[in-house]
């Protein structure tokens, strides 16, 4: 008893300092739980608003594709200026007039949807590549395909032997693909995140229409620009290719 | 002589004791340690949370205002844009934003010329936006040139021009009716623009 006693009288100061310990471990637990709350809390829901932001951004480009007037030509109305002559439609019209005439979008007009592309999506232009497509919803091909794709001009080999790229510029190229499916099997895999947008329109009277006189799908996908080998001019533009692509040339 | 004698027993029976707190040092230093270390990230997480919380609050306003003034992404008039301008205003919103259509024209130039939009909108008079050479104008039904510019201020919100402020930008395609000059004739067309929104 007396021992016991003297064993508990000489450990008061040790039995504090454990209780300490404790203490600070279950802090120390705590301000990690808090330090990961303070990291985490909200990136999803910033993450969905700028997924809600982009589909806007898509969603918005479709629109004003099919609202706006450009001139017949295909030149843009700064140009037009020039000629003296300006005649003028809304775009999807000249689409539709192409489809009924040679079920092509003519040079013109894919010039005139290039202008405006172009035009909307400057302030991402350094940042994005994307693609502009109308598919038929029964026949399993585009009516059109439009890329826009960033690539160097300027290879450049510095001090320590290495190819570095001295300036980068965007390119267009219409494409002519066989299967409508490209896009998703070699370009979207390869990408970081595509942020797409769809519509639906018809062409023409569904006797003249597509085989089952379906309306037509009219996309927008846009990703992060990314330097891969399907998105290069000899790649696309190579005889054969699944993409069948040609380089277009802007106006 | 009691009293040294009494300090010479009280030395002997208290071995090692550095009076009251002194001999509890030992476990008060992780007590003091823990409590500094939950007060220290306890603010940390607190002052983060309360910026993500108003960076979330400024992204949704965005979204919901600019949603509202584009509509169908089909501006027809400067009127329809300076009247859904107005009816935003009224929502008394609790940040503070400037909205304006920019053509493809002007921007071509702005980012040849190196300069940012929030640039533009740190020189732009409010008041007067039309004196700015950038944004997009139009005659109103008043008959005199409106830009199809938006701003609202709260009570007491901080300028733009302020360099403080945590502002977020986004841009919106849009279509635009307006007149055009071309050669001499005035046509009534719709063109591509851009719609830029600050909001701080």
């Amino acid at each position: 008893m007396v021992l016991k006693s003297k064993f508990f009288i000489g450990s008061k100061g040790q039995a504090a300092l454990i209780d300490s310990i404790f203490f600070l471990t279950i802090v120390s637990i705590i301000c990690t739980t808090l330090f990961f709350f303070a990291i985490n809390y909200g990136v999803k829901t910033e993450s969905q608003i700028n997924s809600f932001y982009s589909r806007d951004f898509s969603s918005d480009l479709l629109k004003v594709i099919s609202y706006v007037n450009v001139p017949r030509d295909g030149v843009l109305i700064s140009e037009s200026d020039a000629t003296g002559i300006f005649q003028s439609d809304y775009l999807l019209a000249l689409i539709k007039e192409d489809y009924s005439d040679k079920r092509k979008i003519s040079l013109s007009t894919r010039n005139a949807i290039v202008n405006t592309l172009d035009s909307v999506v400057k302030p991402f232009d350094a940042s994005i590549d994307y693609a502009f497509f109308m598919t038929s919803e029964s026949e399993n091909q585009y009516l059109f395909l439009l890329l826009a794709t960033h690539e160097c001009d300027d290879w450049e080999i510095d001090e320590s032997d290495r190819n570095v790229c001295k300036n980068v510029s965007r390119k267009y190229f219409y494409c002519e693909p066989s299967d409508n499916k490209v896009l998703e099997n070699h370009i979207f895999p390869k990408t970081f995140k595509v942020d797409s947008s769809f519509g639906k329109i018809t062409l023409s009277d569904s006797d003249k229409s597509d085989a089952m006189g379906k309306p037509f799908i009219m996309g927008f996908s846009g990703w992060v620009v990314v330097d891969i080998a399907e998105l290069r001019t000899d790649y696309l533009t190579a005889l054969g290719n699944e993409f069948n692509c040609i380089l277009v040339e802007k106006t | 002589m009691i009293l040294l004698k009494k300090r010479f027993e009280f030395g002997i029976n208290k071995k090692g004791f550095i009076g009251s707190i002194g001999d509890d040092l030992p476990s008060l230093m992780p007590i003091i340690v823990a409590l500094l270390l939950f007060f220290t990230i306890f603010s940390i997480t607190l002052s983060s949370y309360t910026e993500k919380n108003v960076l979330l609050k400024k992204n949704i306003s965005l979204m919901n205002i600019s949603r509202e003034i584009k509509g169908d992404s089909l501006i027809t008039s400067v009127d329809a844009f300076s009247n859904n301008c107005n009816r935003i205003k009224f929502n008394q919103y609790s940040e503070n934003f400037m909205i304006a259509i920019y053509s493809n024209e002007t921007i071509t130039k702005m980012f040849a010329n190196g300069k940012s939009f929030l640039d533009d909108f740190k020189e732009v008079d409010a008041e007067n936006p039309e004196s700015s050479d950038n944004f997009l104008t139009a005659i109103n039904n008043k008959g005199d040139e409106e830009a199809y510019f938006c701003y609202y201020q709260k009570i007491g919100g901080k300028q733009i021009t302020n360099n403080k402020i945590n502002y977020v930008t986004r841009f919106y395609p849009v279509a635009v009716q307006t007149k055009v000059d071309i050669a001499g004739k005035e046509y009534l067309i719709i063109l591509p623009g851009l719609m830029v929104m600050v909001i701080w």
